[in-house]
C-alpha cells in the first residue's frame, strides 16, 4: 500500500505544448484550465513577453508569450492557439496568469528516471530556467520552471511597481 | 457549544478593541487635562469591562493585566497617584500590551505576551505608590491598529452589526459586474430595434432599481473619519515626547464620511505625513519662542468635502519648507540640473520625487524607510492627489484630494489607434475637436483654449498604440491639480462604468495606468492614470 502510493507520487504529469516551435512542458498540477485564445488587450510599458491582459470570467489575467520573452518568434494566433491558465506562486506571491501556447500536444507521465538535467548550452530556453529535459516520441521536451522564468530577475524584470527606469 | 463560544469570543474581541481605542484617546486627553475626573472614570469603566469579560471567557493573561490596571486607576481615582508623563506612558504601554493579548486571544491563545511581566510589574509598583518613571516607548514600536479595529469603531458609532469587509467588497464588485452585464444587454436590445422596444423599457426600469441598490451598497461602506483621525493623537503624543517638542493636534471635520477602503488606505500615508510634520516641520519649543511663536506647536488635521471629493488637509505652524535646502539636495541627487531654475512650486514638488528622501533626512521617526514619493503613490492608488504649500517660518500644508468611493466610477472611453482606453469621468473637463494645424504625429503639443495655452499629449503616440490615427482627432481636456492639460485621441466613445480591477500580481502596478476594467463587450480596457501621464510628460520636458 505505502509502496504503491510512493510510486504514484513519484510519477508527475506534465502538459506539453508548443512555444515558438519548440516542445515545452509544465507540471499539470499548476494548470487550472486551458481556454481558447483570440486576442488580448495590449499593456504598454511592460516587457515584450507580456502579450496583454484578458478577461477570464471577470478576472483580469496577464498573458505571457514565452516565445517573445525567450527571443523566439512571437506566437502567431491560429485556431490552435490556447491559453494555459496557470495558478502558482511566482517570487513567493500567489499568481494567476496565462501562458500562450501555439498548440497543446499531450499529457506526459514522467517518472524521476525520465527527467534528465539539461546540457549546459544549446537549449532554446536557457538551461538555468529549465526544470529538466525529457523525451517524447517526437523528440526533446523542455520542462519549464515558470517560477524561475517569471520570478525575480526573470523575463518580467522592470515591470511590477518599479517606475519606468530612465524616464527622467 | 464551541460555535457559541467562538461567537462570544468574537464579540468580546471587537468590544475590547473598541474599549482600548477609547482608553488610548482618554489617556492622550488626560495628559493635557490631568485633573479631569471624567476621563479617569471612563478609563476605569473600560478596563473593568474588559477584565470582567476576559475572566468569564478564561483569558487569564488579559484579566491579570486589566486587574492591575484597575488598581492603578483606582489609586488615581482616590487622588493617591499623580498624572505625570510617566503615568500616561505606562498606561499606554499597558493598552499596547492588551492589544497584543487580544491578538493572541483571537487565536484562542491565553499565553503571556513578550514584555508582559515587565509591564505588569511596573503597573504593580505604580499601584503600590511608586512614582518611578517608566521609559517612554519608542515611537517606531507603536502598533498600528488593524482594519478590523477601524471597522469595529465604525460600527460602534451607530446602531448596526458587523459585516465582513470581504463580503462588502464582493457585494460592490458584483454590483459593478451586473452594471456592465446590463449595459451589454441594453446595447444588444438597442441593436434589435423596434421589435425589442418593450423589453428595452422593462430593462431600463430594472436598471433604475439596480442603480438605487448600488447606491445603498455604497452607503453601507461609508464610515466616519473620526476614529481613524483620532488615532493620530497617539502618534503626535509619542513622537513629540521623543523629540522634546510640544505639539497640540487639532482635528476638524472628523464627522465626515468616506468609503471604508479609502479611510483605511489613507491611514498609512497620513501617519507618515504626521510624523514628517513633527520631525521636520515643527520646531523645538525654545526655537519657537525665539521666533516669537507659541512654544506649543499646532498640527491641524482637517477634512471637508469639495466638488464631490473628500479633501484632507494636514497643516503645521512650523518652520515651513526650506527652498534652498531642497534645491541643494535635489541638485546633489541629480534630480535637477545645476543650471535649471525652478519656480517655488516646482521646488516643493521635488520632495515627492523618488530618490529625494535620503538617509540623512530619514530619521528613525519619520523614516520608516518610506519617502513622500511613496505617500504620493499610495494616494494616487486611491485615485487621489496630494499637493503641498508652504511659507517659510509659518508652516506647511499638505492637501489630499480623494474620491468618496472606489468601487464603481463613471468612466469615459476613448480610442487611440486601434486601442481603447478609459479615464475617470471626474478628470474630464470638456471635449472638443483638436484644432487643425497641429502636427499629427508629435507626442505632445500646445493648443489655444479660449486664450489659454493648454499642453496636450497624443495618447496613441505616448503609449505606442497600433493602428492608424484618425483624420480628425479629438481633444479631451483634463484637470490635474490646477493644471489644465489635453489628451489627443482618435475617437470619443462615450461614457462607460469603471469597475477597477488590478492587472494581476505578476504585473503589479504599471506606470501610467491605475488598473483595468471590463467593457460592455467583455474586452478589457486599461484605465489611464491621468496624473502620472502628465507628471511624466512634465518630468521628461524638464530633463
Amino acid at each position: 500500500m505505502t509502496e504503491t502510493r510512493a510510486a504514484e507520487t513519484a510519477v508527475r504529469r506534465f502538459l506539453t505544448f508548443r512555444v515558438g516551435g519548440e516542445s515545452c512542458a509544465v507540471d499539470l498540477a499548476h494548470i487550472r484550465e486551458i481556454v481558447r485564445f483570440e486576442s488580448a488587450t495590449r499593456v504598454p510599458r511592460v516587457p515584450d513577453c507580456v502579450r496583454g491582459v484578458v478577461n477570464l470570467r471577470g478576472n483580469i489575467v496577464p498573458v505571457i508569450d514565452l516565445a517573445a520573452g525567450l527571443g523566439l518568434a512571437e506566437t502567431r494566433v491560429t485556431s490552435l492557439t490556447c491559453l494555459l491558465v496557470v495558478e502558482m506562486p511566482v517570487a513567493g506571491e500567489a499568481s494567476v496568469f496565462g501562458v500562450l501556447a501555439g498548440a497543446v500536444d499531450q499529457v506526459l507521465e514522467l517518472g524521476p528516471d525520465d527527467v534528465e538535467p539539461p546540457p549546459p548550452f544549446g537549449t532554446p530556453v536557457p538551461a538555468a530556467q529549465l526544470a529538466g529535459m525529457a523525451r517524447s516520441k517526437d523528440g526533446f521536451v523542455f520542462l519549464l520552471d515558470l517560477d524561475r522564468l517569471l520570478g525575480d530577475g526573470g523575463l518580467l524584470q522592470g515591470t511590477a511597481a518599479a517606475p519606468v527606469a530612465g524616464r527622467s | 457549544l464551541d460555535f457559541d463560544r467562538a461567537a462570544v469570543v468574537e464579540l468580546f474581541l471587537a468590544e475590547a478593541g473598541e474599549s482600548l481605542d477609547a482608553m488610548e484617546q482618554c489617556l492622550v486627553a488626560l495628559e493635557r487635562r490631568p485633573e479631569d475626573a471624567e476621563l479617569v472614570a471612563e478609563l476605569f469603566r473600560n478596563a473593568h469591562t474588559i477584565k470582567g469579560n476576559a475572566a468569564s471567557l478564561g483569558f487569564a493573561a488579559i484579566a491579570e493585566v486589566t486587574h492591575v490596571l484597575e488598581d492603578l486607576l483606582d489609586r488615581r481615582r482616590r487622588h493617591a497617584a499623580e498624572v505625570t508623563q510617566g503615568f500616561v506612558t505606562l498606561l499606554l504601554e499597558a493598552v499596547d500590551l492588551l492589544r497584543q493579548l487580544l491578538g493572541k486571544a483571537a487565536r484562542d491563545d491565553d499565553s503571556q505576551a513578550p514584555g508582559q511581566e515587565a509591564v505588569v510589574a511596573a503597573l504593580r509598583r505604580a499601584a503600590a505608590g511608586d512614582q518611578a518613571r517608566w521609559p517612554a516607548a519608542s515611537p517606531a514600536d507603536v502598533p498600528v491598529p488593524s482594519m478590523d479595529d477601524l471597522a469595529a469603531a465604525a460600527t460602534a458609532a451607530g446602531r448596526g452589526f458587523r459585516v465582513g469587509l470581504d463580503k462588502l467588497d464582493r457585494l460592490v464588485a458584483l454590483g459593478g459586474e451586473i452594471a456592465i452585464a446590463r449595459s451589454r444587454i441594453a446595447s444588444l436590445l438597442e441593436a434589435l430595434g423596434e421589435r425589442a422596444t418593450h423589453v428595452l423599457e422593462a430593462h431600463r426600469d430594472a436598471e433604475r432599481l439596480d442603480r438605487e441598490m448600488q447606491e445603498l451598497v455604497m452607503r453601507t461602506r461609508m464610515v466616519p473619519l473620526g476614529p481613524s483621525f483620532r488615532q493620530h493623537a497617539r502618534t503626535v503624543r509619542d513622537v513629540a515626547l521623543a523629540l522634546g517638542k510640544e505639539v497640540r493636534l487639532v482635528i476638524e471635520g472628523d464627522d465626515l464620511e468616506a468609503d471604508l477602503a479609502v479611510v483605511e488606505r489613507l491611514r498609512d500615508p497620513l501617519t507618515h505625513m504626521v510624523r514628517n510634520a513633527l520631525d521636520h516641520g515643527v520646531e523645538l519649543p525654545e526655537v519657537r519662542r525665539a521666533r516669537g511663536k507659541d512654544k506649543v506647536a499646532t498640527i491641524t488635521l482637517r477634512a471637508y468635502y469639495a466638488g464631490g471629493r473628500l479633501v484632507v488637509e494636514l497643516a503645521d505652524d512650523g518652520a515651513g519648507l526650506d527652498r534652498d535646502r531642497i534645491l541643494a539636495r535635489a541638485r546633489e541627487r541629480g534630480l535637477v540640473g545645476a543650471a535649471q531654475s525652478l519656480s517655488e512650486r516646482e521646488i516643493y514638488e521635488l520632495i515627492f520625487r523618488a530618490g529625494f528622501s535620503t538617509a540623512d533626512s530619514v530619521t528613525g521617526l519619520s523614516g520608516r524607510g518610506i519617502g513622500m514619493d511613496v505617500v504620493r503613490r499610495n494616494i494616487a492608488a486611491l485615485r487621489g492627489t496630494v499637493e503641498i504649500a508652504s511659507r517659510k517660518g509659518e508652516g506647511t500644508v499638505l492637501t489630499i484630494h480623494l474620491p468618496l468611493t472606489l468601487a464603481v466610477v463613471p468612466g469615459f472611453l476613448v480610442a487611440a489607434g486601434d486601442e481603447r482606453y478609459v479615464l475617470p469621468l471626474e478628470n474630464v473637463v470638456e471635449c472638443l475637436d483638436l484644432p487643425p494645424g497641429q502636427s499629427a504625429t508629435a507626442a505632445a503639443g500646445v493648443v489655444d483654449l479660449r486664450g489659454e495655452a493648454v499642453p496636450y499629449l497624443r495618447v496613441g503616440r505616448v503609449l505606442g498604440a497600433a493602428g492608424e490615427a484618425a483624420a480628425r482627432e479629438s481633444l479631451v481636456v483634463v484637470e490635474h491639480g490646477d493644471l489644465l492639460a489635453g489628451l489627443a485621441v482618435d475617437a470619443l466613445l462615450g461614457e462607460a462604468p469603471i469597475v477597477m480591477k488590478p492587472m494581476g500580481s505578476l504585473l503589479g502596478e504599471v506606470r501610467g495606468f491605475s488598473g483595468s476594467t471590463v467593457l460592455g463587450d467583455g474586452q478589457v480596457a486599461l484605465i489611464l492614470d491621468v496624473a502620472t501621464l502628465i507628471r511624466d510628460a512634465r518630468t521628461e520636458a524638464a530633463a
